[in-house]
């Protein structure tokens, strides 16, 4: 294995975009992270899509060949991947182990959506499986996502004491970090005041403290390093990448499942937490060593559980690091400086890539109004449907 | 219609005799973990035989978590008429979670609150009143 290096990343604003095709948002993302990293479309030798359910890919999610199809046809390699949420982070670790491997210098990924409205439904034409939890959850609960996450952060309550005023003050702190990113979303600061006054969706979690869907597109190549000292600015190398599926027994009740089976001592959404150990591993590095970490906030449950859950606090703990400001830029811990999920709203399989991609800037030192100041080590972590973790640690 | 008539909304999983109503799963002969719904292996790692039989589940549990469902969700979910309604994860013996709606008063709902299986009409249906398995509180809770 030899060391990898991200040479450019680029991004398509999120939003909703009716009148862009999902591969006119792809474009523009791997064009811009082509510009950055100095390469035109031949320097790249393959690329690696995630690939998804809603849209494109010709039916196969073959997002990656339809990219090429479009755009230039020069014979490189296409692989395209599946991991729901977590795409991002499964073609990221795909394309390292090919340029770690030798066998390419220069390798893109890319994940591009346009989301469906509303909930998010049952894949078109499913049948109707009794042993289909997915099935089940809709047919004999009508279990919407936020459900599942406002059944987490009920459960949060009971047993540390979070408050509702502690949730929505969490989802202030992303609005407050999305405000400097041009491509968020949802730009415009909130107040705990105007969280809580938004509607009630599943208690205790309000709309404001959960994540909408949005279209976006992301894009990050990576190359040896030879390629990266020509393409000049700092060094950034990919110090670890990693996934992981679940653990058996883990508690957690995942989107879908209607049954599962909690057994004591097994960490929670062990899927997560394994990818980040093993990222951890790989970049010889513990929680004390990071930077920021960008986590997936589906809710602001999330913004508060996951720091926990990984390592970096005490269950509890996060309640008092956020009223202290540990959790902002230019706190002990910044979550988010891109404003996570509750600005961007979720463009699903670029989720996990738009992370990267500010892992990046926030390592070049362009993240402008959020810049980390100094931020040398920075970490992702994405979770995606089926039990899948991702995690990424940047360094410079 | 006849109303006296009770359809499960999926009958594979959700049964009715004179002991009440049973969620249909499945447990494992070698390990002894019990799964709902029915698996067609049993999941842990550890467990090396993975014989799979039919299981009854149902009778007491304790409330796990709950949420209160506020919007309504997309048409496969036929509860008419539509009210918000909860929904709680529920710990059965024999360490299986399951979830289902909490048919409580939503100011009594908290964790750990004992409850136990039961039905609830989401329609009626041309065939019958159309039921789904629901959890309500266990007056016969020892306190
Ligand atoms: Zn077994």
């Amino acid at each position: 294995m030899r060391p990898v290096y991200v040479l450019g990343v680029g991004a398509h604003p999120w939003g909703k975009w009716p009148d862009t095709p999902q591969v006119g948002l792809a474009i523009h993302a791997m064009k811009a992270a082509l510009a950055e990293a100095n390469l035109g479309w031949r320097d790249l030798q393959g690329l690696v899509a995630a690939s998804s359910r809603f849209e494109g890919g010709m039916g196969w999610g073959l997002h990656a060949n339809e990219l090429a199809q479009a755009v230039s046809e020069h014979g490189m390699a296409c692989v395209n991947v599946g991991g729901a949420c977590a795409a991002g982070a499964v073609a990221f670790h795909t394309a390292h182990m090919m340029v770690a491997s030798g066998q390419y210098d220069t390798v893109a990924t890319l994940g591009a959506e346009r989301m469906p409205k509303g909930f998010i439904p049952r894949p078109p034409g499913a049948a109707d499986d009794p042993t289909d939890h997915d099935f089940l959850r809709w047919k004999t609960i009508g279990a919407t996502n936020p459900a599942y996450w406002a059944m987490e952060a009920r459960r949060r309550m009971h047993e540390v004491g979070t408050t509702e005023e502690t949730f929505a003050a969490a989802s202030v702190l992303m609005r407050r970090h999305g405000a400097h990113n041009p491509y968020a979303r949802f730009r415009t600061p909130s107040s705990v005041d105007e969280v809580m006054a938004s509607p009630m969706v599943s208690d205790p979690l309000r709309l404001l403290e959960i994540c909408a869907v949005s279209d976006g597109a992301a894009s990050v190549i990576l190359g040896s390093e030879a390629q990266a000292r020509q393409t000049g600015g700092p060094l950034i190398q990919v110090a670890g990448s990693a996934i992981a599926t679940g653990q058996f027994g883990d508690p957690a009740t995942r989107i879908p499942m209607v049954g599962s089976t909690p057994r004591p001592g097994v960490a929670h959404t062990s899927e997560v937490v394994g990818a980040v150990q093993k990222a951890w591993k790989a970049a010889s590095i513990g929680p004390e060593d990071v930077d920021l970490l960008e986590l997936a906030d589906n809710t602001a449950w999330h913004v508060l559980a996951w720091p926990e859950m990984l390592g970096f606090f005490e269950p509890g703990e996060s309640d008092r690091r956020l009223a202290a400001g540990d959790l902002q830029v230019g706190g002990r811990l910044p979550i988010n400086p891109s404003g996570g999920f509750l600005s961007f709203g979720e463009a699903t399989t670029a989720q996990a890539l738009v992370q990267i991609c500010e892992l990046f800037w926030q390592l070049r030192g362009q993240a402008g109004g959020r810049q980390v100041e100094n931020a040398r080590i920075a970490m992702s972590a994405v979770l995606g449907l089926g039990a899948n973790g991702g995690s990424v640690v940047l360094k410079r | 219609m006849d109303s006296t008539i009770l359809r499960p909304v999926v009958d594979e999983i959700l049964q009715l005799d004179e002991g009440g109503a049973h969620l249909l799963g499945s447990a494992c002969q070698d390990c002894g973990t019990l799964y709902f719904p029915p698996v067609l292996s049993c999941r842990n790692p550890d467990c090396a035989g993975k014989t799979i039989v039919p299981s009854q589940l149902g009778g007491a549990g304790v409330l796990f978590s709950f949420t209160i469902q506020r919007y309504r969700p997309p048409a496969l979910f036929a509860l008419d008429p539509w009210e918000a309604y909860a929904i709680g994860s529920v710990d059965l013996a024999g360490g299986v979670r399951v979830l289902g709606i909490i048919q409580a008063p939503f100011d009594h709902l908290r964790p750990g609150l004992a409850v136990r299986l039961s039905t609830s009409v989401l329609n009626d249906g041309d065939e019958g009143a159309v039921i789904t398995h629901v959890f309500v509180p266990d007056e016969d809770a020892p306190v």
